[in-house]
């Protein structure tokens, strides 16, 4: 135990005196590895800042809720071939709509909504404007508060009563009401959409921000209310709905969704065989898609990262060779005075492991504060993904062991006396 | 020479061989020898006479190819790398000419070397080193480097460093040959208290007046003992 203590307090001088002697070539080796580890860890600080948001989201939707949408909900596609197919599905209309409800049993809830994100409405109170863009204007049939887990601060929710008259009631965020009526409740005033004059019934609790986007910066009203003074006439103006349905429990779900798409196509006469032209998704399959984006980000930079930490890996074993040239006579000294070969050998090796561990480090170091410096500016809580960084320390060690292994049977297996004449 | 004194080397009949490819050298040539508790050895011969074979292989730095080697009772001919490496870490002290100590290590931390290798705790070890540095006056300079101490006062460090684990025999190769007169003859005076001390001390030289302080003399030449008196 000593003699490991004693190898350990003399490797970590040895490396520390090396350093100072060395000092460029050092930096330079260590360079390799801590660009390697510092951009594992800047990734996955970042992934980790966006997949805690977004698992803290999912986890407060329901998961036997299902959607049918026009557009893939989750826009997972690198190059532009969106374009092409979304001028050839057709939007889902009202009357599609009606139908469904009309035909499916297997779902105890469904709502229509139709979502505006951002909105380009000018909305004021008065001579007021809101200045920045509308983050979010939606109208719907069904609880989208709850869905969307927004609480109510003040009023009360849109009601069926306001649906079937078309009523314009509105239900605003707070970013509206810290904007518009920075002074007073808004709740019971009056808000004018694109010029027409809303009854704001509720103000919702702030819930700051996700993904960069202002949640609170939001105006809801009735579905029935947005069709009919925004809904437009003609192709182009007519509202793309999606539609939320909710089974009667997580064991329903997959017959749901499968008698949701049969009826689905059946109201649009698509033939067997043919592709769906629309899409349906469970929330599961939400944080799926988003789960697999994510881990192919992490085997891309995994091999990035790998590359570059096998050529640094080179560089370490580059180093301890001319390290060992250097001290050809060193080592014949310690040999004279009593070193043996696993002696020899492991000074050599634990130089090399403080070496591209002492790399790491610095890349840990690096990462962190870069991939959180990224997280803040997307407005992310700050995280450390522990997890790699203990990998990140155990490569490194390994890193040192494959490539100092070498370097250090070399110099074990030197004569003492031809390496004391050495010069 | 005093029979009565406790044999600590037996050589007997050593030969070393090296093959240089076409011709083969004859580096020692059947040359036997014993070696006594607190003897005080010179051994010349001019250079190639085989004397820093006969030096390396008494500091078990190197092994016959013919003949036995006895170490007190072990039998060093017959033993491999890390078996020699023990004997050398707590048999025998090395003063080379060079003074060989380690460049980057101040002089508490080179005497320390050789107990890093011999399983001491750190408190035990800066004892021992102290103490060393003491025996050979440098308690002032336990942090200098080598390269802020005199010629002198490196070999000094060299020959604290070769005590420092209690050897059975101290081996010296020209230990004033790197040295200025004065510095020389402090470090002969240094062996001769050793030697007074009850040390063994067995030295390399070429040098007359420094082989004539010694107790024994042994020349070689051409791999053959000449003289032993």
């Amino acid at each position: 135990m000593n003699r490991i203590i004693n190898y350990l307090v003399d490797a970590i001088g040895g490396v520390l005196f090396y350093f100072g002697q060395t000092k460029l070539r050092t930096a330079l080796t260590l360079m390799g590895i801590t660009v390697g580890v510092s951009s594992i860890i800047a990734i996955m600080t970042v992934l980790e800042t966006f997949e805690q948001s977004t698992e803290s989201l999912v986890a407060d939707m329901k998961t036997n809720i299902f959607y049918i949408t026009k557009d893939n909900p989750v826009q997972v596609q690198f190059g532009n071939d969106a374009g092409w197919g979304k001028r050839k599905i057709p939007r889902i209309t009202w009357d599609e709509y009606e139908q469904l409800k009309r035909n499916l049993t297997l779902v105890t809830n469904m709502a229509a909504t139709t979502t505006e994100e951002p909105s380009d409405r000018t909305i004021s109170v008065g001579k007021e404007e809101l200045k920045s863009r509308l983050a979010s204007f939606w109208g719907s049939d069904g609880d989208v508060l709850s869905v969307s887990k927004y609480d109510i601060l003040d009023g009360r929710n849109i009601q069926d009563v306001d649906i079937e008259n078309a009523s314009r009631v509105a239900i605003v965020g707070y970013y509206i009401k810290e904007q518009l009526f920075p002074y007073s409740n808004p709740v019971g005033q009056n808000i004018e959409i694109d010029n027409i004059p809303f009854e704001i019934i509720a103000l919702t609790e702030p819930k700051g921000e996700l993904l960069g986007q202002n949640m609170d910066s939001m105006i809801g009203i009735p579905i029935s209310t947005y069709l009919k003074y925004y809904g437009g006439k003609g192709w182009r103006g007519r509202p793309d709905l999606q539609l939320i349905l909710e089974a009667e429990s997580m064991d329903t779900l997959e017959d749901a969704t499968d008698e949701a798409i049969g009826v689905f196509r059946a109201i649009r006469k698509i033939s067997p065989g043919d592709p769906n032209n629309f899409y349906i998704a469970t929330n599961d399959q939400l944080m799926d898609t988003f789960g697999s984006f994510t881990s192919s980000i992490k085997i891309f930079v995994g091999l990035v990262a790998g590359i570059s930490l096998i050529v640094a890996g080179i560089g370490i074993a580059n180093i301890m060779l001319v390290s060992l040239t250097e001290r050809i006579k060193e080592i014949g000294i310690r040999k004279a005075l009593g070193a043996r070969r696993v002696d020899i050998f492991l000074q050599f090796l634990i130089e090399a492991i403080l070496i591209s561990i002492l790399g790491g480090i610095v890349g840990i170091i690096l990462g962190l504060s870069f991939g959180n410096v990224v997280a803040t500016f997307l407005e992310q809580d700050p995280v450390i993904p522990y997890e790699w960084v203990f990998y990140s320390l155990q490569i490194c060690a390994s890193m040192g062991i494959i490539f100092g292994l070498y370097p250090a049977i070399k110099a074990s297996k030197l004569n003492p006396i031809d390496s004391m004449r050495y010069d | 020479m005093a029979k009565s004194k406790k044999e600590i080397i037996s050589i007997q009949s050593v030969s070393k061989i090296y093959n240089l490819g076409e011709t083969v050298v004859k580096a020692l040539d059947n040359v036997s020898l014993s070696i006594y508790d607190n003897d005080y050895i010179s051994i010349m011969g001019p250079s190639g006479s085989g004397k820093s074979t006969l030096m390396n292989i008494i500091g078990c730095l190197d092994v016959p190819t013919k003949g036995k080697y006895k170490f007190k009772d072990e039998l060093i001919s017959e033993m491999d790398d890390n078996q020699l490496a023990n004997i050398r870490n707590e048999k025998i002290g090395f003063v080379f000419q060079t003074f060989n100590l380690l460049p980057k290590l101040n002089a508490m931390q080179n005497v320390e070397v050789p107990l890093i290798y011999s399983s001491l705790g750190r408190k035990e070890r800066i004892e021992r080193a102290e103490e060393a540095l003491h025996i050979v006056g440098l308690q002032d300079r336990m942090t200098h480097k080598p390269n802020e101490l005199s010629g002198g006062q490196r070999q000094r460090v060299a020959i604290a460093r070769a005590l420092v684990n209690k050897p059975s025999i101290i081996l010296a190769d020209e230990p004033t040959g790197n040295l200025d007169s004065k510095s020389g003859n402090e470090i002969l005076k240094f062996f001769a208290k050793l030697h007074k001390d009850g040390n063994t001390i067995i030295m390399v030289t070429h040098e007359e007046s420094v082989a004539k302080l010694s107790k024994r003399r042994i020349d070689i030449f051409d791999g053959k003992i000449a003289r032993d008196e």
